[in-house]
């Protein structure tokens, strides 16, 4: 068999950085090919190489053993080479049949959109992938999930007849339950003889669904391994260049006082009568699917959002947060799932980003700053949590997820938190800033703080937690602790 | 080695000064040009006089920059400095006598913009963030309002019958000399000078100002760190008025009248110098000193044009010109940067 897309010898120079270095890559017809690699290996240079976005420093592209030369990302539509971006990208206020048609629709004799076409058309490509009753070529996209958002994508792809699939990161954002019909559609591709390439952090994912995996590490080709033939830490072992011991590096902890207690918390339409506790010494794991609630109900005990009804204690004090000001006040932090949007303002220095709550405690006499404990402070969260930035007026959007994450984390320290709560604190990165990002949670605790972590990733909250609580369309649907914690039990529970 | 590396880094930090201060390159080319095109322009006097024609143009930028850094706009500024010019001129003719007494006069009017300034800047604070009226909307319909109170309240005549007492602060100047018996030092630059200093400190050294780049930069990020983002965005509103009232004082000084119609499209001069000196409509940057840069270069512009002859309709094109080059240049640093 002929490969269809080939990376032949490519390097790609940015101005003081090598990003890849002579990778060269075959992809074949019908294969599931995961791409792996720490954040920062090369893999994004290499599929915006693959995909038309950035011109190769050296090195070609062979599409069925011919060199194409990309002018711009049209050029792969029109070769049929797609990619479904970790971020999706599609317009919200576009149904879903403008969404697969989106920049080839048809048109009438008279040059006017020929819409009942296109309607008909897309839900046959719905009905088709099985999905016909579960999204609707009319249903405007903003209505629709994350995971049915995600179909239609794969449905846009499906309409151009693409023979090359790049799919980053694509479960991200998805359930258990959203990524099995993912793979599903991904199976039938592949049986149709689609090239799939097949990005992702979760090693999990890699084994069920992947047929050879490639492991780039510092912009450079390691190896290409056949998934049957390898195991988890001999792919993690050739990604990070070393053997990782205990990646969650799990520590037994005491626990501590009471330091939150949440009583019947209700919202309309996002979740009711949530009751649960976190001690010091602790971290709490709150397990769910996309839609269960778990953030909505821990921004609301943050204050970010206003409750119908419930308690919630710290410490065994009452309080009622009006505004996220209130709960910093008394010391709980909480770390977002979506850094970009939430978490981080991306244009910013690190050191601004990491003083921000903490710039009230420290003013001077007539409201001024004190930039002099600012840089102090920062230089401080730097060395304690080792965040690799080359310095701390670097603007944040520049650095890795994981060292952003850590700056994060450090805001919350700056402002002496002693509750964290912590939504999806590992998403998107990589395995080793993970491990270190773990690490750091055992300290927070150990040193007398209280974590609450959400998680939709299990073997992390399996992992991690000392104590799990489970949450299903809004209720929570029960705890486990100790030789209780176990996929069996996590999953009964969160789909009860 | 060390030399060329030296040589390097030198050659890097002139190309990063040269980007980072396009706006100052620009002043001094055009400060060249109009010199080379007419020699009085470099004198003494006319650079004073440089400074008294961009003062109510910098109050007003003043404002506009603490707006802009919100991520936000105010287009209401022209009219409300006529507002603020007319209430102090009535003020003066009706109750005061036309001004009589120089220190209540000037308490009066600093009183007087602030106010009248403040309440119309709160008015646009209050309909963004109680009733998320977007800016253009909100400062719109405030422009309006402003300007119909201005011909209302004046009856539609400008408002004359006012004393040197109450042109002092907009026209008077220090430092007589037989060569200049009017005097040198102009008192409304010093007191635009006062405001620059306070307003820059304010913005860039204090828990305030920071909370004003905090929620210009991410208004979720700086709402989930405990800042109050309404709160800054209101009062950002509110000083963008209170200082576009201070500069239609001055011009109702200046001009020793009250006049409805003043200050008419004001507000785009203030745009353009405040995006001209760097700071982004997106929010997040910017600073109340480099926007004078800004303002400079739309008073060089005016006042070198004057002295070349050159028509009023002409300029207005070359002002618009000059505003799109700076922007475009702006997005294309970004663009690189990115």
């Amino acid at each position: 068999m002929k490969p269809t897309i080939q990376a032949v010898n490519i390097s790609k120079e940015f101005p003081g950085v090598k990003a890849l270095t002579d990778v060269s890559i075959d992809f074949y017809p019908g294969e599931v090919h995961a791409l792996l690699g720490e954040n920062g290996a090369g893999k994004s240079t290499l599929i915006k190489i693959l995909s038309g976005v950035y011109t190769p420093t050296s090195g070609k592209v062979l599409l069925d053993g011919e060199e194409i030369v990309f002018t711009s990302p049209y050029d792969a539509i029109n070769r049929k080479i797609a990619v479904i971006h970790q971020e999706l990208s599609i317009a919200p206020d576009l149904t879903v049949a403008e969404n697969i048609f989106l920049g080839s629709e048809p048109k009438k004799k008279n040059g006017l959109l020929d819409r009942a076409l296109m309607n008909r058309k897309s839900q046959e490509i719905l009905d088709n992938m099985g999905i016909g009753n579960y999204i609707k070529a009319t249903d405007v996209a903003r209505n629709l999930t994350a995971a049915q958002q995600q179909m239609a994508e794969i449905a846009k792809v499906i309409n151009r007849e693409a023979r090359v699939v790049i799919l980053d990161e694509p479960t991200s954002s998805l359930s258990e339950y959203e990524i099995e019909a993912l793979f599903n559609q991904i199976r039938k591709m592949r049986d149709a003889g689609v090239t799939l390439i097949y990005i992702s952090h979760r090693m999990a994912e890699i084994f069920t669904m992947c047929d050879r995996a490639t492991v780039l590490m510092d912009g450079t080709f390691v190896c290409t391994k056949m998934v049957q033939d390898t195991n988890e830490k001999e792919l993690v072992a050739s990604m990070v260049g070393r053997e990782i011991g205990d990646y969650y590096n799990r520590q037994v902890h005491t626990r501590g006082r009471e330091m939150l207690r949440v009583e019947g918390l209700c919202r309309d339409k996002e979740f009711e009568n949530v009751s649960f506790t976190a001690y010091a010494g602790e971290i709490l794991g709150v397990y769910g699917l996309i839609g269960a609630g778990r953030t909505e109900t821990m921004e609301t005990v943050f204050g970010a959002r206003e409750a119908r009804e419930g308690k919630v204690f710290v410490k065994g004090e009452e309080v009622h947060f009006s505004s996220p000001l209130d709960a910093i006040a008394k010391r709980i932090g909480m770390v977002t799932e979506d850094r970009r949007r939430t978490g981080l303002m991306l244009q910013k220095s690190v050191k601004d980003n990491a003083v921000l709550p903490s710039i009230p405690m420290h003013k001077r006499k007539f409201g001024f700053a004190n930039p002099a404990w600012e840089k102090e402070a920062t230089l401080d969260i730097k060395k304690k949590l080792m965040v690799k930035t080359p310095s701390i007026e670097t603007t944040i959007g520049s650095l890795s997820g994981g060292n952003q994450q850590k700056v994060i984390l450090g805001k919350w320290l700056l402002a002496d938190s002693e509750i964290l709560i912590l939504d999806e604190p590992t998403r998107g990165i990589d395995v080793n800033a993970k491990s270190e990002f773990y690490a750091l949670m055992n300290e927070f605790v150990a040193n007398g703080g209280a974590i609450v972590m959400i998680s939709s990733e299990m073997p992390e909250v399996i992992g991690i937690s000392d104590r799990i609580i489970v949450m299903h369309e809004g209720k929570v649907t029960g705890e486990l602790t100790g030789d209780a914690i176990n996929e069996h039990n996590i999953i009964m529970l969160a789909n009860t | 080695m060390d030399t060329m590396n030296k040589i390097e880094r030198s050659k890097v930090d002139i190309g990063e000064f040269f980007k980072k201060n396009v706006i100052v390159v620009v002043l001094i080319l055009l400060c060249l040009g109009f010199a080379l095109g007419n020699s009085a322009f470099l004198k003494a006097a006319n650079l004073i006089n440089l400074t008294t024609q961009m003062a109510i143009n910098a109050m007003l930028t003043i404002g506009l920059t603490y707006v802009i850094i919100l991520g936000g706009i105010d287009i209401s500024v022209g009219s409300v400095a006529a507002l603020a010019g007319v209430c102090a001129a009535l003020v003066a003719r009706d109750f005061m006598g036309g001004g009589t007494n120089i220190v209540l006069t000037m308490v009066m009017q600093i009183v007087v913009a602030l106010v009248v300034g403040g309440i119309c800047g709160s008015f646009n604070g209050f309909m963004i963030t109680k009733f998320r009226v977007v800016p253009m909307i909100a400062t719109l319909a405030t422009q309006t309002i402003a300007r119909g109170l201005c011909y209302i309240l004046s009856g539609g005549t400008s408002v004359s019958g006012l004393t040197s007492v109450f042109s002092f602060i907009g026209a008077a100047r220090f430092l007589k000399t037989e060569a200049k018996p009017t005097g040198w030092i102009p008192i409304i630059t010093l007191v635009v000078i006062a405001f620059v200093v306070l307003m820059h400190i304010l913005l860039s050294k204090t828990v305030f100002g920071r909370h004003v780049f905090a929620t210009g930069s991410n208004i979720n990020v700086a709402h989930l760190s405990g800042i109050n983002t309404s709160r800054i965005t209101f009062l950002c509103y509110a000083i963008c008025g209170a200082m576009a009232g201070v500069g239609g004082v001055l011009n109702a000084s200046k001009l020793q009248n009250g006049q409805p119609g003043a200050c008419e499209g004001y507000e785009m001069f203030a745009i353009a110098a405040t995006v001209m000196s760097g700071t982004s409509l997106l929010g997040g940057s910017g600073s109340v000193a480099r926007a004078m840069y800004g303002c400079a270069v739309v008073a060089v512009i005016n006042n070198g044009m004057n002295l070349l002859h050159i028509n009023s309709y002409w300029q207005k094109i070359v002002l618009g010109v000059i505003i799109l080059l700076a922007v475009v240049m702006d997005m294309v640093q970004k663009k690189k940067k990115n």
